[in-house]
């Protein structure tokens, strides 16, 4: 458990150990080297639900790319594996098991954990160690604009979640006026709230209601009375799943009635639809991504519809934006890696730092913060029980409903 | 100098154990560093447990506030006004300080498990409110400090030293406060609050004197937890497990002794550590087990259960013989 | 006007909620002396035997809550006995530590046989609403209210009006004396317990009918019984409906004269607050206050 000498001088020891065991496998070896990503995801904790989804997208990748041998990268072809731990939804664990990965486990390519926290946490434990980490779950601003070398977002940040829903709301004839808004007091709903009332004054909407609640809050019924007081034609509110659950039931319960309801994130995972049957109708969500995407995959052919099928053939259940986001992730490495011919981690960080690609998530170019700019968000609503694209339109599935 | 003082011994043990922290990192991962600076820092929260609910004998369960509060004065100086991290250390202490001397008056009048639960309440409605003071403190949204310059294991070594420095300093307060009169004070009242009152000792003053240096220990601990992860937001500082997980240590370890919060820290961190990497879907179930356990076979902590198991020992021996 | 009627009405609803799941809290430690860090997760127990009990036979929570309450007993009386009762005798803050590890070891356990998803169950009265003087009662809501108010009832009766009530009370005021005159107590500490375990079961089934829960959503529960049990007095029938109203009331008003994020704030201030002027609570009777160390 202990190890002996300095990290650097252990750490050199481990490479020769590794190479000397690569040597003695002989013929074999080329076929049996392997790349190791590394990730702490939400596997317990208040926030499983998304961080099994998180890692069931990385794990596509990996079945997928050995199916096709691997990742040849400067005439050798490499296997894929993911060294996982479970961070149990808890910042300060993920930290500690970043530094694990890098420090005892050797990976020398991160890819995120689930959420803004944490990410915004462990990229600074990454970015210490000056290795690239492409995140797939971290939205919050916060975590590219501290002037980064190491950390990548392959998603749209959340000050970009509601723009098309507040764009269309101003769109409407006659337009959508009075907009409400609420979040639970955490740094991805706070950020993506404060970004909606920002494009609010941008359309030339009326913030008439912006609150937030505390983690936890258990009954949400007199802020949406309160809410109610000011006849919104738009709510939108950020939180994670249960609280959305609550949030969407409690509305139709004080009799809350606007014409269009969004959320930063709910109406697409499973459970939101189950829970709320009729009442989940109408309901809108930005997505980063549906299957019915126009976007066809450079690596691996696929369109987004092709993406879908095959997973839900291999899950069992349709995927949300959640799973393609991880994939992508892994993508942006596989590109990276062939760029740089080398699997040297400042090489393939200034390759990432270059990418330009398309997958079936979309296409990826990082700005010199390392966000996506590449991408937009598009707009789902739940209609007749199913989530569809309403916007943009030339990927819509149907019109947008809004409620009388 | 009198060898035989249990102070020079204490002292001694204690300069003993700080000279194996310093060179511990030499034969550490950075891994394994980073766990052994939670310890540290586990370590010194459960002696600023131990001085209230070890040497007085009032549970400070909700001690965490002056974590938090320490960890945003801290942030708040540096992010906000550019001071040092000495500077921000200080700042950090001072609130915590402040906060310890305006509460105890009202709360150290409260006894047993409603002083708990009070101090737990103090933990609940200063996090509420350091999560809605959005203009000083960034809300929910948390604060960040700039990155720190160096390599990798050039900052881990630091932050690691500081909690070392920290930790000493928190061993030289326990023994100081042990064995002067002021701890005499401390003793009495956690013996007969009633009876040391009618004979002279001011307790409400002694207690919130003490509360104060509990709380400015544990605040300490919180600025360089700040500037060791870099990001704090509210759930995060104010996290009552950072408490329970400080006082299972400081029970473990054994109530009001010097060393016992270290023991505890390093024992828990440790199992909890191999739990985390051998039993990925039961380590919660693991280390719950693990407190029950230890709750139901040593109920006075290790250090007296060992002491016992000597004690017994030497008996059978004497009988034998 | 209307708004803050409507407020305070929500606040009642609520409070109905907190005063029956702080029941079971109270009781345990005012006869038992035992602060139970794992009660939210007994509440999670029932909510997921409720949930079992829909989604594998089709039962409505309304009628399956008994099931809830049993399943919650039998655990709680064996526990008790097994573990528990062994601790009785040593310090109220081994037994903190003691119910910390066991919370920690039930949310894993849920999480082993249930997953971290988010479940809930379908709305048995969907989002009807029931309106009179302007004001909108949701019926699931009003349900679950006089279910918590006649559970809290049918408790103070069983304490009051029966033996092992009787039982009950004399151990928590004088355990010797109680054993002198023929009492078992400690029968009578695993049936206090099993009690406190019924209670978190049906409370368990009635949040399954109106909220959505995880094997992690108990810990608000534990966090909102403390602030009702030190409101309204330790092992009083009466406190806890005064506590449950009182501390749903105020949140909901904190969270319409203030911005909601104070809510919290405004609970646990409101728990300080009562801890310093009156420490044993609204109806609470001194006796219970006193320290037993």
């Amino acid at each position: 458990m202990f190890r002996m000498g300095t990290t650097a001088t252990h750490r050199s020891i481990g490479a020769i150990a590794m190479a000397c065991i690569a040597w003695s496998m002989g013929g074999t070896a080329a076929a049996q080297e392997t790349i190791r990503f590394g990730a702490a995801l939400s596997l317990s904790g208040r926030l499983a639900t998304e961080g099994k989804l998180v890692r069931e997208g990385y794990d596509f990748f990996v079945k997928h790319i050995n199916d096709r041998g691997g990742i040849p990268v400067g005439g050798k072809t490499y296997k894929v594996s993911i060294v996982y731990y479970d961070d149990e939804s808890n910042t300060n664990t993920s930290v500690k098991l970043y530094e694990k990965l890098i420090s005892e486990d050797g990976v020398k390519f991160l890819l995120g954990p689930y959420g803004s926290s944490a990410t915004i946490a462990v990229s600074t434990v990454v970015e210490q160690h000056k290795l690239p980490m492409v995140v797939a779950h971290g939205a919050a601003t916060t975590i590219y604009n501290r002037g980064y070398k190491y950390t990548f977002g392959v998603l749209n940040s959340v000050d970009h979640y509601t723009r098309n829903i507040v764009k269309l709301s101003s769109e409407q004839t006659p337009p959508l006026k009075r907009v409400a808004l609420i979040n639970e007091n955490q740094l991805f709903p706070q950020l993506g709230i404060d970004g909606a009332a920002q494009q609010a004054k941008e359309f030339g909407l009326e913030v008439v209601f912006k609150e937030k609640y505390a983690s936890g809050t258990k009954d949400l019924s007199s802020e949406l009375e309160k809410m109610k007081a000011t006849r919104p034609d738009l709510v939108i509110a950020g939180g994670y799943t249960d609280d959305m659950i609550l949030l969407a039931r409690q509305i139709k319960q004080v009799g809350l009635k606007p014409r269009l309801v969004g959320f930063l994130l709910g109406p697409t995972l499973p459970g939101f639809i189950r829970a709320l049957g009729s009442d989940a109708e109408n309901m809108l969500e930005p997505v980063q991504w549906t299957p019915g995407m126009p976007w066809k995959d450079s690596l691996f052919g696929w369109t987004a519809r092709e993406y879908a099928d095959l997973f839900q053939k291999q899950y069992g259940h349709a995927p949300d934006y959640h799973p393609p986001q991880s994939t992508a992730a892994l993508e942006v490495y596989y590109h990276a890696f062939q760029k740089a011919g080398s699997l040297d981690p400042q090489k393939v960080r200034d390759a990432v730092a270059a990418t330009d690609i398309m997958t079936a998530y979309g296409p990826i170019r990082f700005n010199a913060n390392g966000q996506n700019v590449a991408k937009s968000m598009s707009v789902v609503q739940i209609q007749n029980g199913k989530p569809v694209v309403v916007y943009p339109l030339d990927a819509a599935e149907a019109k947008l409903r809004l409620a009388p | 100098m009198n060898w035989a003082s249990p102070t020079v011994r204490t002292l001694v043990l204690a300069a003993a154990l700080v000279a194996v922290l310093a060179v511990l990192p030499q034969f550490l991962s950075l891994y394994w560093l980073r766990i052994a600076t939670g310890a540290l820092m586990l370590a010194v929260v459960a002696q600023g447990i131990n001085l209230m609910a070890g040497m007085l004998g009032y549970p400070a369960f909700g001690n965490v506030v002056f974590f938090g509060i320490g960890a945003y004065g801290t942030t708040i100086s540096m992010a906000s006004h550019g001071q040092s991290l000495a500077v921000g250390l200080l700042a950090g202490a001072l609130a915590a300080a402040v906060l310890a001397l305006l509460m105890g008056p009202l709360l150290l009048r409260l006894r047993g498990h409603y002083f708990a639960i009070a101090t737990l309440g103090l933990n609940e409605a200063t996090s509420a409110v350091v999560a809605n003071l959005t203009g000083l403190t960034g809300g929910g949204t948390g604060m960040s400090l700039p990155l720190a310059q160096g390599d990798a294991a050039a900052i881990a070594h630091a932050s690691y030293f500081r909690f070392v420095l920290l930790f000493a300093a928190s061993l030289a307060v326990v023994v100081a406060l042990r064995d002067s009169r002021f701890g005499l004070a401390c003793r009495a009242i956690r013996a007969n609050e009633e009876a040391a009152a009618s004979a002279g000792v001011d307790a409400l003053r002694v207690k919130t004197a003490t509360w104060i240096m509990s709380a400015a220990m544990t605040a300490v601990a919180g600025g360089l937890y700040a500037r060791w992860v870099g990001f704090i937001e509210p759930t995060l500082v104010f996290d009552m497990s950072i408490s329970v997980k400080a006082f299972v240590m400081f029970l473990l370890g054994g109530a009001g002794t010097v060393f016992g919060p270290f023991v505890g820290a390093a024992l828990i961190e440790t199992i909890t550590t191999l739990a985390w990497s051998h039993l990925l879907k039961v380590h919660l179930l693991v280390l719950g087990a693990a407190i029950m356990f230890v709750v139901l076979v040593l109920p006075n902590g290790l250090q007296a259960f060992v002491l016992d198991r000597l004690r017994l020992m030497r008996l059978w021996r004497r009988e034998a013989s | 006007m209307e708004l803050i009627a409507q407020v305070v009405l929500n606040g009642i609803l609520l409070g109905g909620l907190y005063a029956c799941m702080a029941m079971g809290f109270s009781i345990v430690w005012g006869v038992m002396n035992l602060i139970n860090l794992a009660y939210g997760s007994m509440i999670m127990l029932g909510a997921y035997v409720t949930w079992l009990l829909a989604t594998q036979l089709g039962l409505s929570p309304l009628v399956s809550w008994p099931f809830a309450g049993l399943a919650l007993f039998v655990f709680a009386y064996f526990l008790q006995r097994l573990l528990i009762n062994r601790l009785v005798r040593i310090s109220i803050f081994m037994t903190l530590i003691f119910t910390f590890g066991l919370n920690m070891v039930l949310i894993n356990v849920n999480l082993l046989a249930f997953s971290a998803d988010v479940r809930s169950l379908p709305q048995t009265f969907g989002s009807a609403t029931f309106s009179f003087f302007g004001l909108t009662l949701p019926v699931g809501r009003g349900v679950v209210f006089m279910m918590a108010l006649g559970m809290t009832l049918a408790l103070h009766v069983l304490l009051n009006h029966s033996r092992v009530g009787n039982a009950i009370k004399a151990t928590s005021f004088d355990p010797l004396a109680a054993r002198l005159s023929g009492i078992d107590i400690q029968r009578t500490y695993a049936i206090t317990f099993a009690i406190g375990g019924a209670i978190a079961g049906i409370t368990g089934a009635l949040i399954a009918t109106t909220y959505s829960f995880s094997p992690v959503s108990g810990e608000i529960y534990t966090m909102k019984s403390f602030v009702v049990v030190i409101l309204g007095g330790l092992g009083s029938v009466p406190g806890a409906i005064a506590g449950g109203m009182l501390l749903g009331i105020v949140e909901n008003l904190a969270s319409l004269f203030l911005d909601s994020g104070y809510r919290d704030a405004v609970g646990f201030g409101l728990l300080l607050l009562v801890l310093i002027v009156r420490r044993q609570g609204l109806l609470g009777k001194r006796f219970f206050a006193e320290v037993k160390m």
